[in-house]
């Protein structure tokens, strides 16, 4: 949380002491999963009188601003009431994610003279135009790291592929844990080790689609795990229904079927196989 | 259709220490005709699908025109990535070492100015931020396009902008490297609605001043500090469009009457 020092036109609550009466510091919690992002604000008042009855009327409202410079990202949200919610969608936004908060003028005000005004300020009214700062709350900043790789399907971030107990035979699949864990027989998992990283959309057919499917059938069961709420935000993001999980876990993996064709015809066509 | 692969971390972390250690690497830069990977370089897959052929791009003596065209090249190329996707570095630093070594080479030739130089134009600038892709060759033409695409079909609030042509705002953006530079790398530039008013209006004024550089600069400038005290983005559009403009107009005004 950074503080505000600047030089306003006008006096500002928050911005050092423009005015003694008052504070702005609201509360923001953040819940950041790769596929999106809650931020939740709390105690949006200004403990002055006058400013907070502005707000209640509407000749004034808090203005929140979220900005990411890495990848020049910047919403602004409106809200009246002393908490808000907002959910961004988590692939806008990477790194450092900066959160202004600030109350602003709704309405043209011609005559503001706030209470607990600065003595250098002494009787003088000011004219505020619409837009123009209010009041002020510390700067907040979170850093979006991603879990998975961004030029992937967010797979790392939902499923782990591990080596069971099981010396051979078919895939075995856990969903009472923080990620799916889809477990291989031991004889699986070397022919696995060798080719994971050379042909990954098949392992995402093979492997990955019906894991995926299954899950998503059981969502509701599991809301509350890492994997359970990551699937929910992607799904709800990319508003894909859960009444056909199979179809479900093809969007979300992006047509891993056709591109599977395509690394086996291009891997033929060179003549690797 | 085929997908764009791209060099792995620990690839391009060689490729970036020689250009930061070996005087010997700005040759390569310079003179030659593709890039000498490894023959054990493994690529890695995405899931960018991309024509089968790259676009011949364009390096003439009209930058302002050709990089605009370039732009849309590569929108189109690579399509509507996401933008966490089209954040990360090795998708450009491979795009710019591989698939365009020769427009890269030729578009940005003073490779011998140094490690910098290089860095800035084929990796991406240290540090991040707003102006890190916007100085990779292809980063910042692909960007370019991306924020400036027919803006009315993000936000309806500015359909009266709309034109039969929906890169219209992207070759405002590039016409000028001062506008690129201004707008690009700096916060305000980020949102979609400010952004376009602004190119909007600078659109309109820069045929009536005789220093556009001049003009984009003193907006840049008069905007940084009218938005520290006032939020434009919570005006109604047509204010802030209203407000944008005569900022603007008076600039351009008082640039003829100086």
């Amino acid at each position: 949380m950074a503080s505000n020092k600047i030089s306003y036109p006008h006096p500002v609550l928050g911005n050092g002491d423009d005015i003694s009466v008052g504070e702005i510091s609201p509360t923001v919690a953040y819940k950041i999963s790769d596929e999106a992002i809650h931020l939740t604000f709390e105690n949006l008042t200004t403990y002055h009188s006058e400013i907070d009855q502005m707000l209640e009327k509407g000749d004034a409202v808090w203005h929140l601003r979220i900005q990411c410079s890495r990848t020049y990202m910047r919403e602004n949200f409106s809200a009246n009431n002393s908490t808000f919610d907002i959910r961004l969608k988590g692939e806008d936004y990477e790194g450092i994610v900066d959160v202004d908060i600030t109350v602003v003028a709704k309405k043209d005000i011609p005559d503001y003279h706030p209470k607990g005004l600065h003595d250098d300020y002494e009787e003088e009214n000011f004219q505020l135009c619409v837009g123009e700062v209010i009041g002020i709350a510390p700067t907040f900043k979170f850093l979006v790291d991603k879990v998975y790789d961004p030029l992937k399907a967010p797979v790392s971030s939902l499923v782990r592929i591990t080596q069971g107990e099981h010396d051979c035979g078919p895939f075995t699949l856990t969903l009472d844990d923080d990620l799916i864990i889809v477990r291989l027989s031991k004889s699986d998992w070397n022919e696995y080790a060798g080719i994971r990283d050379r042909v990954p959309t098949i392992i995402h057919s093979a492997i990955v689609v019906p894991a995926l499917a299954e899950a998503i059938l059981h969502i509701n069961e599991h809301k509350d795990s890492l994997w359970g709420g990551r699937l929910n935000d992607l799904l709800q993001a990319n508003e894909i229904s859960v009444d056909a999980p199979l179809a479900a876990a093809q969007e979300i993996l992006a047509s891993p079927i056709t591109r599977t064709f395509n690394e086996v015809n291009a891997t033929l066509d060179n003549g690797e196989i | 259709m085929p997908i764009q692969t791209i060099l792995p971390n620990t690839q391009l972390a060689d490729m970036r220490h020689r250009v930061e250690s070996e005087s010997t690497a700005m040759q390569i830069y310079m003179n030659s005709d593709q890039y000498p990977l490894p023959a054990d370089n493994r690529m890695l897959n995405t899931l960018i699908e991309i024509p089968a052929h790259p676009p011949e791009l364009l390096v003439g003596n009209d930058r302002a025109v050709e990089d605009a065209e370039n732009a849309i090249k590569i929108f189109e190329y690579l399509g509507p990535l996401n933008r966490t996707q089209a954040a990360d570095p090795r998708l450009w630093a491979t795009l710019s070492h591989i698939t365009f070594w020769e427009y890269c080479r030729k578009r940005w030739p003073e490779a011998n100015k140094g490690s910098g130089y290089i860095l800035e134009h084929w990796f991406e600038r240290p540090g991040g931020g707003l102006g890190a892709l916007r100085r990779n060759a292809i980063s910042r033409l692909w960007w370019a396009a991306n924020l400036t695409v027919a803006p009315w079909d993000s936000d309806l609030q500015l359909s009266h902008l709309k034109s039969s042509d929906r890169f219209k705002f992207t070759r405002i953006l590039l016409s000028q490297a001062q506008i690129f530079q201004d707008v690009l790398e700096r916060e305000y530039g980020s949102n979609l609605r400010l952004r376009t008013i602004l190119l909007n209006s600078l659109h309109a004024y820069m045929p009536k001043v005789s220093n556009r550089d001049k003009l984009s600069k003193v907006i840049s400038m008069r905007l940084l500090l009218l938005l520290k005290e006032r939020h434009l983005e919570s005006l109604p559009p047509l204010e802030m469009e209203k407000l944008v403009d005569t900022l603007v107009a008076r600039a351009a005004e008082q640039q003829n009457t100086a």
